[in-house]
Parts: structure tokens; C-alpha cells; sequence
């Protein structure tokens, strides 16, 4: 190696980098690996279902063991033998016949891994024949990280999967919200009847409440006699994934994310609307109203049903409002892998409105490659969601509590593994996407922002 | 003929990846580098970060984004280049270069890759490539592949030692919070007991350049994580002995840990026995607090062998009857060791009692059940993914009180010190066990 190579060297070395990382981040949110994310999901979700991953016992320690039917999970465990000779169908053939009839669950999803996809292996003819077999529906997924794809398409295919399951039989079907339900599974069969089908919904990719309080919608929806079959995909079982075909509509937050899912949707006829982030007091109002007019509900009904709700949030947040007075706020976006609908909706945008009524200061903090050509990409998606607020772009979390000081913020509203760069700042920060939903969420939020940002607030 | 239990997804079903990982983030400047795809990146900081409040584990690791065309046009190339701009962000004391099975089946030469990229003149750390992919080998297997490869990277030729220096291997340090720290200190302090030091633990959330003084020791002492694979290959890289030790847990544990090693360094035995008798005796008032109110219950277990073995002779010491154990490890001696230790500390376990190997989570569940339907178990001390069964059991209405205990355990963290290891140890379980006891569940 020449004297003046390894300066060349690490200038070739940057442009490569720099052009990886760009090929990354000009994709919505951060990559996926379709096996990581769908596993992430299914085993969070309850229901008579079982997975079985086709890959190496190392592909099973892609997503996190903990959720409902984390029990429910196997695993191939193919080796280099099985890959290199080609032999998978025997040890998938074994695993699927076990699971089918020991487990004997109401269907079972197989999901492949990197090194299948790279032998081609056609894991769904052994699916399709065990499914002959068994008698076990079976569903074979393609999944894996080679195709570095969204998070959101992710999402999609695996949504579409479990919407397009053979639907439960109306007289059977599973419904969340309607007449005598109190939530928590809690029924009074006194004052329970069918839903009424023609004023039925489904509610997607709203944000979660916090466990064991059931969402406000669901007082609310029933006073104004509207029905939910499903909302997912917090809190769904694999019963409410199969029964949303029955609803007359569906409301989604963000209506670019799930084209697959709609196209089932659609299928059974139903209509997809949009819905806002219903965080905040004013983005609360408008997803209620959203629903009414798609049911052609008076509007007068819903405030008849809102008003004392409304008012109580928009009282606290006045109070709160004059508090802040405009303390400069931080709030980072595309910095989470976490496969959370709610997160994805809007870009991330969706807490904007509630953190902008209460009278927060905010700039974007867009995590992704600061070039000029991205900040002009990044510009145009914000024109197209009406964001016009300002921003700035930052390369990785690590030594965001520079750019903290140095832009004189406040408060921070940022991921919550930022804690460490926040605290380095000396800026109070509270995690993204933790501000409860409804006009229900609004006092705790307030309660929440003013204990985090005492030190800041009434300066 | 194969069950449904050989495909069940395992109690700790994290494999060598994420092992390698952990032992990245138990070196404060050690750097990560995933030549993999996009969905290995969720074995490794991900898997740690809920786990570790303290140190945020995502800083530590980067990834080559190999994807389905960089499989089919060759990727190894790309290892140079992703390590230099690593190493020239990050600064770190030594890099790890991990790959997956899928890029190995295609043939190419990653481990050269590696060395050459090492090898350049002004390449800052040290740099070891440490193969993943493979069926054989678990969560250890790759925690104990970065003592090697860490080892490897160590001058051991070091003529003038440091009198009295014990070099530990085999540590298993999982996350900055104080409870870790915590057993750190009682390993430096047990020894200093003995009148001896502290030299580098590996690992325990020091600097690679401490770790790289370890040649400068006296003495030489290896944990279980150093398992037997581990510490033969140990002695061909260092060219020394480790002397193997258990853990110091539970009074009994600890005062044979001294022992052996007053044994194996030659530190005066009489200083250790006086050590011994003076501290057993305080933490046996301690312990008896809760022996005199709630002998006889019992317990489950579900850990590693060292650490399951270790619980269970501190249980016994409290009064405790463990019924129930599962060892959750492949590769570290599993029912042998956890046997062994038993027998060395004078503990039996009760005739009844069931040890199962490699619990699946399936598997785990029917016994929560049964525990749960017959109130036959009182307490539970597992990982937190153990325990997040009791949140989706049919019924929930009665459940024994839980410990958290082992990786993970994401619902358990600390702001002050409270060690496992040494008699503070018992002292700092006892004071858990009591908290779960007197709240509401005895």
C-alpha cells in the first residue's frame, strides 16, 4: 500500500457508507426484517393459532420471547446439513405434524427464514400438504431480512394475512364493541344484542391505551349507537382479525400504510376512511366527527354525547397552555424499529397537533442522512401532511445532546433510548408516542408533561 | 422420533448471536459489527436494551445492510469498508465482526475479510471475526467465543507479573445497573478479603485496554460461563491454567468459593476462615428472618446451571424447598454442573423435586398451571420471559410471588447496589424475597 492510499481508502470508504445509509433512510421509517416484525407480531396476540419459524434456532432470536401466545411458537432448528443437502421438508414435515396434531390449534402460520430464501427453498408445498394431512389451515409466509423492506409493508402483509383468514360465521363472529360491553371481556348478556351490521366498524392502527382501561371510544361509539367489530392491532385476538370482514367500514389512521389490507377489505365491500391520531383534544374532536359523518350522524348527537368530555380536556389544557408559553420543544421522528402502527402513522407526525395545543415551541428532529437532496424529500412530505413546522436532520441518536444545547431547546420529545443524550443536555424529554389517546388522555398527558418539565415550566 | 418439546421455542431460545453481543456490551468500548441481514440486528441491542437501564447497548453495534443483492453479487468486501467507518465513529477498544449462516452458505471468506481489514496499518483496535452462524451452540456458546476472541487479541507473554492478581474469565456481566456493579464489587472485595486484588474481569463493563493488562496477573480463575470447551481453549491462547471456581452465591457458596480460591492462589487459609466465620454468622441472623417465618415453602427455579445452582443452595439456606428447576442452558454443564455445586455445598434437593433441561416455554407454561390449579409452588424465581407466562394464564386469580432473576429480566431494575453474588448477596435476596412475601402473597 502506497503512502497516500489509506487516506484514498477511507474516502472511497465514506462515499460508500454515505450512500448505504442514504439507500436506507429514503425508505419510510427505518428497515425490517419481515420474519422479525410479523413473529413481533403474532406473538403478542392472543388466539387459538400456533407459528412455526422454517429456519435455524439462531433466526428465532430475531424478536422479543414475551406476549400471549409466546408458548405457541416452534421452530424447525435446520442446520448446515439440512440447507447445503437441501433436506428441509423432513424436519418441517416432523415439526408441522407435531404441532397439528398435539397442538391442534385453528391454524398455523410458518415463516421462513434468510438461509431458506437463499436455497429457494418451496416451503409451501410441504405447508399445502401437511395442511391436506392435518386438516389444519396453514398459511406459509415468504418472510426474511433479505428483502430489505418497511416497517409499514411489513405491516401490511402480515394484516392482509390475518384479515383474509376464512371469515367466523356472522352468527359466531367476534365483535369488540357494542350494547352491553364493558370491556375487558365483560359482557352483561341482559343488555347484549348483535351488532348492528350496517353501523359497524373496524378501527385500525389507533394508538394503545394504557392496560385495563378500556379505550373512551367505546361509551362513546355505543352512545351514538355505532358499532366496532374489530380495532387492531392492540388488544386483537386472532377472533377479531377473523371476523372484520362483517364491518360496513373501516377507519384507519394513516390510509397510505396498508394498500394489501384495504384490498380485503374493499373485497367485502366495506369503505376505508381516514381518521386522525386521536391525540390531543382538537385531533380527538375531528376523529369522532370523521365517524359521525361517514354514518351520517348529526353532529349535534356528538356533542350531546362529547360535550362534557371536551370541555373538561380543553379546560385543563388552557390552563396548562399558559404555563408553557412557548417553551422550545424537540421532537424526533423516524428514530423507532418498533413496529407499532401508531408510530408509523403520519410519519410520525401524529402527536404534532397535541403537542402544538398545548402551546409547545416545536421543531422536527428528523433522524436520517442530513444531505441537501434528502432535506428537500423530507420538505416535500411534510408540505403533503401540512406540516409547516420547522425542521432539522441528525445522522444517528449519538450526540443529539449537542445539537440539543445548541439549538437552546427546552424539552425534548424523543425515543426513549435518547434518554442518555437528554439527560447529557440537561433538557427533560418525555418518550415518543406516550401521550394517551382521547380526550380521557388528555389530563394524565398534561399531568405528565408538567411533572417531566417542572423545571421548565413558569420560567 | 423427535416430541413436540425438541421444537418448542426454548425457555432461553437467544442463541450465539446475541451471546457475542452481550459480551460487546459488557466491554464499555468493544463495537459490534453485523455482517448479516437486516433481521440479526434484532438478536443482538435489541435484545438487551429493555434489559439494560444504564448503558444503551444500540451505540455499540453496525450492521454491513446486507441484502438480497449483496448476497447474489458477493459481500464479503463490504466488511473493510463498514469497519473503517465504524471504527472511525465510534473509537472503539476492540471490534467484533459477526456473520449469519445464509451469507456463509454462499462460500465466501468472511474470517479473512476480517483479518485483512485488521491487518492495515492504521486499522485503530483490534479485530476478531467470530462465526454465528451454525445450529450448534447457544446464548453461551457466543458470550464465551468473545472471551476467546478478546483473549486472542491479549499479549499473554508478559514475564513480570503482578503478585497477588487474580485474572477472572467467565463473568457474566449482562448491564451497567447497580445490581451488576454490585457483584463486581463483591468479587473485588472477596478477594481483597483474602489479600488479594482484582486484576481484569472478563467481562465486567471495563475498557479493553484493562482487559488487555490480564497478562500481568499472578493468578488465573475461571467462572462456569467459561465453560469446560472454553477454558481448554483458554489455556492453548494464554498459555496458563484457569482454575475453575463456581459462583460465590448463597452462604455455603461463598465460603467454599473463598476456600477454593485461598486454595488455588495459596492466600492464608487462616485469614480465610476468620473471614469466613465472622461474615457467615452476621448473614445468617439475616437470613433466618425469613427461615424462622417461611421455612419449608416451595420454589421454582428456572435458570442457567451456575446461576440455578447457586439459587437453589442460598433457597436451602433460607428454608426453602426448590421443586421445581430448569436449567436453560446447552453449553455450560447443565444438570452435571448444577448437580456437582449441590453436592459440594451440602444441599439435596427434595426426593420429588423435577429438574428439567432446556424447558421449553410450552413446557414452563403447564407447570405454571399446575402451580397455579394445585398452589403447590409459593414462590418463582426466573427471567422476565419466564414469568410474562403468569400474565396470559387462564386464570390469574392466584399466582406465587416472583423474582426476576438471570437475562432477561426487563420488569426488575435497580438504582442501588444489590448484589447476587457474596454475603451481601444473601442479604440483598433476602430483602427481595421478603418484599414479595410481605406484599400481599404470604
Amino acid at each position: 500500500m502506497s503512502e497516500g492510499e489509506p487516506k484514498q481508502l477511507k474516502m472511497l470508504d465514506e462515499s460508500f457508507w454515505q450512500d448505504h445509509e442514504a439507500r436506507l433512510r429514503n425508505n419510510l421509517g427505518q428497515p425490517c426484517c419481515t420474519l422479525s416484525g410479523i413473529s413481533t407480531g403474532l406473538i403478542t396476540m392472543p388466539g387459538d393459532f400456533a407459528v412455526v419459524i422454517h429456519g435455524e434456532h439462531e433466526c428465532a432470536s430475531c424478536f422479543h420471547h414475551e406476549g400471549a401466545s409466546m408458548h405457541r411458537f416452534f421452530c424447525v432448528g435446520l442446520n448446515e446439513d439440512d440447507f447445503t443437502g437441501g433436506e428441509t421438508r423432513e424436519k418441517l414435515t416432523e415439526c408441522l405434524r407435531l404441532v397439528a396434531t398435539e397442538v391442534k390449534p385453528s391454524v398455523i402460520f410458518v415463516l421462513g427464514a434468510c438461509p431458506v430464501e437463499v436455497i429457494g427453498d418451496r416451503f409451501e408445498i410441504t405447508v399445502a400438504k401437511l395442511e391436506k394431512e392435518t386438516g389444519v389451515p396453514m398459511r406459509a409466509l415468504h418472510t426474511s431480512g433479505l428483502k430489505v423492506g418497511t416497517q409499514a409493508a411489513m405491516l401490511d402483509w402480515m394484516w392482509e394475512t390475518l384479515a383474509d383468514l376464512p371469515p367466523i360465521p356472522e352468527e359466531r363472529m367476534k365483535w369488540v364493541n357494542g350494547p352491553g360491553y364493558f370491556g375487558e371481556g365483560d359482557f352483561r348478556d341482559d343488555v347484549r344484542r348483535p351488532p348492528n351490521l350496517e353501523r359497524s366498524m373496524n378501527l385500525i392502527g389507533l394508538p394503545e391505551v394504557r392496560r385495563g382501561t378500556p379505550p373512551e371510544w367505546m361509551e362513546i361509539l355505543q352512545a351514538l349507537e355505532l358499532d366496532v367489530i374489530s380495532s387492531v392491532p392492540f388488544g386483537a385476538d386472532l377472533d377479531v382479525w377473523r371476523s372484520m370482514s362483517h364491518a360496513r367500514k373501516t377507519f384507519v389512521a394513516d390510509k397510505r400504510l396498508y394498500p394489501k389490507l384495504f384490498e380485503v377489505l374493499e373485497g367485502h365491500g366495506q369503505e376505508i376512511v381516514e381518521v386522525p391520531l386521536p391525540i390531543g383534544v382538537d385531533q380527538t374532536r375531528r376523529f369522532y366527527e370523521t365517524i359521525c359523518n361517514a354514518f351520517d350522524v348529526p353532529l349535534s348527537k356528538l356533542d350531546s354525547v362529547i360535550e362534557e368530555r371536551q370541555s373538561a380536556a380543553q379546560e385543563a389544557l388552557d390552563a396548562f397552555k399558559v404555563r408553557v408559553g412557548g417553551i422550545r420543544m424537540a421532537m424526533g421522528i423516524r428514530m423507532y424499529n418498533n413496529y407499532r402502527a401508531d408510530q408509523l402513522a403520519y410519519e410520525g407526525l401524529g402527536d404534532v397537533d397535541a403537542l402544538a395545543e398545548m402551546g409547545f415551541d416545536l421543531t422536527i428532529l428528523v433522524q436520517g442522512p442530513p444531505e441537501e437532496r434528502m432535506r428537500a424529500r423530507f420538505a416535500e412530505t411534510f408540505a403533503y401532511l401540512g406540516c409547516t413546522l420547522p425542521f432539522d436532520i441528525f445522522p444517528e441518536p449519538w450526540g443529539l445532546a449537542s445539537r440539543l444545547k445548541e439549538g437552546g431547546f427546552d424539552a425534548a420529545y424523543l425515543a426513549d433510548h435518547c434518554r442518555i443524550e437528554a439527560r447529557e443536555a440537561q433538557v427533560p424529554m418525555v418518550p415518543l408516542r406516550t401521550l394517551q389517546p382521547y380526550f380521557a388522555g388528555v389530563e394524565n398527558n398534561l399531568i405528565r408533561m408538567a411533572k417531566t418539565l417542572e423545571e421548565v415550566l413558569d420560567l | 422420533m423427535a416430541t413436540l418439546e425438541d421444537y418448542a421455542l426454548k425457555s432461553l431460545h437467544l442463541a450465539k448471536m446475541t451471546g457475542v453481543m452481550m459480551g460487546v456490551h459488557a466491554i464499555r468500548d468493544a463495537f459490534l459489527l453485523m455482517h448479516t441481514g437486516v433481521g440479526c440486528k434484532y438478536k443482538t441491542a435489541s435484545q438487551i436494551a429493555q434489559h439494560d437501564w444504564a448503558t444503551h447497548p444500540n451505540k455499540k453495534e453496525g450492521w454491513t445492510q446486507v441484502g438480497d443483492r449483496a448476497v447474489i453479487k458477493g459481500s464479503a468486501d463490504r466488511i473493510g469498508v463498514f469497519a473503517r467507518s465504524w471504527a472511525d465513529r465510534r473509537n472503539p477498544g476492540f471490534m467484533a465482526v459477526v456473520s449469519a449462516l445464509f451469507l456463509e452458505l454462499t462460500g465466501e471468506d468472511f474470517s479473512d475479510a476480517v483479518k485483512k481489514a485488521a491487518a492495515e496499518d492504521d486499522f485503530p483496535c483490534p479485530m476478531e471475526f467470530i462465526s454465528t452462524g451454525g445450529a450448534v451452540g447457544d446464548f453461551f456458546t457466543g458470550y464465551g467465543e468473545m472471551l476467546l476472541s478478546v483473549s486472542r487479541s491479549i499479549d499473554w507473554d508478559t514475564e513480570e507479573k503482578r503478585a497477588g492478581e487474580v485474572s477472572i474469565m467467565g463473568h457474566m456481566f449482562t448491564r451497567y445497573e447497580a445490581d451488576q456493579r454490585a457483584d463486581v464489587a463483591q468479587i473485588k472485595g472477596l478477594l481483597k478479603a483474602l489479600g488479594l486484588a482484582a486484576g481484569p474481569i472478563f467481562f465486567s463493563g471495563s475498557d479493553y485496554a484493562d482487559l488487555s493488562r490480564a497478562g500481568g496477573s499472578e493468578h488465573n480463575l475461571a467462572f462456569p460461563y467459561a465453560s469446560k470447551r472454553v477454558s481448554r481453549r483458554l489455556k492453548k491462547i494464554t498459555g496458563r491454567e484457569w482454575s475453575p471456581v463456581h459462583l460465590p452465591i448463597g452462604i455455603e457458596g461463598t465460603s467454599r468459593w473463598l476456600r477454593e480460591v485461598a486454595e488455588v492462589t495459596g492466600a492464608d487459609k487462616g485469614r480465610c476462615e476468620s473471614y469466613i466465620e465472622t461474615q457467615s454468622r452476621k448473614v445468617r441472623d439475616q437470613a433466618s428472618k425469613i427461615r424462622e417465618r417461611y421455612a419449608g415453602q416451595a420454589v421454582a427455579v428456572i435458570a442457567d446451571a451456575p446461576l440455578a445452582a447457586g439459587l437453589c443452595s442460598m433457597l436451602d439456606e433460607f428454608g426453602f424447598r426448590p421443586m421445581f428447576v430448569g436449567l436453560r442452558d446447552q453449553s455450560l454443564g447443565n444438570e452435571k454442573l448444577f448437580r456437582d455445586w449441590l453436592a459440594k455445598d451440602g444441599v439435596e434437593l427434595p426426593a420429588e423435586a423435577e429438574v428439567i433441561v432446556r424447558p421449553s416455554l410450552n413446557q414452563i407454561r403447564d407447570r405454571f398451571i399446575t402451580m397455579v390449579e394445585e398452589r403447590n409452588i409459593s414462590g418463582v424465581f426466573a427471567s422476565s420471559t419466564d414469568l410474562n407466562l403468569f400474565q396470559n394464564l387462564p386464570m390469574r386469580r392466584y399466582q406465587p410471588w416472583q423474582v426476576q432473576v438471570g437475562f432477561p429480566t426487563t420488569h426488575y431494575h435497580v438504582t442501588y447496589a444489590i448484589p447476587t453474588f457474596g454475603y451481601a448477596g444473601v442479604v440483598s435476596m433476602a430483602q427481595r424475597i421478603l418484599d414479595r412475601l410481605l406484599n400481599g402473597h404470604a
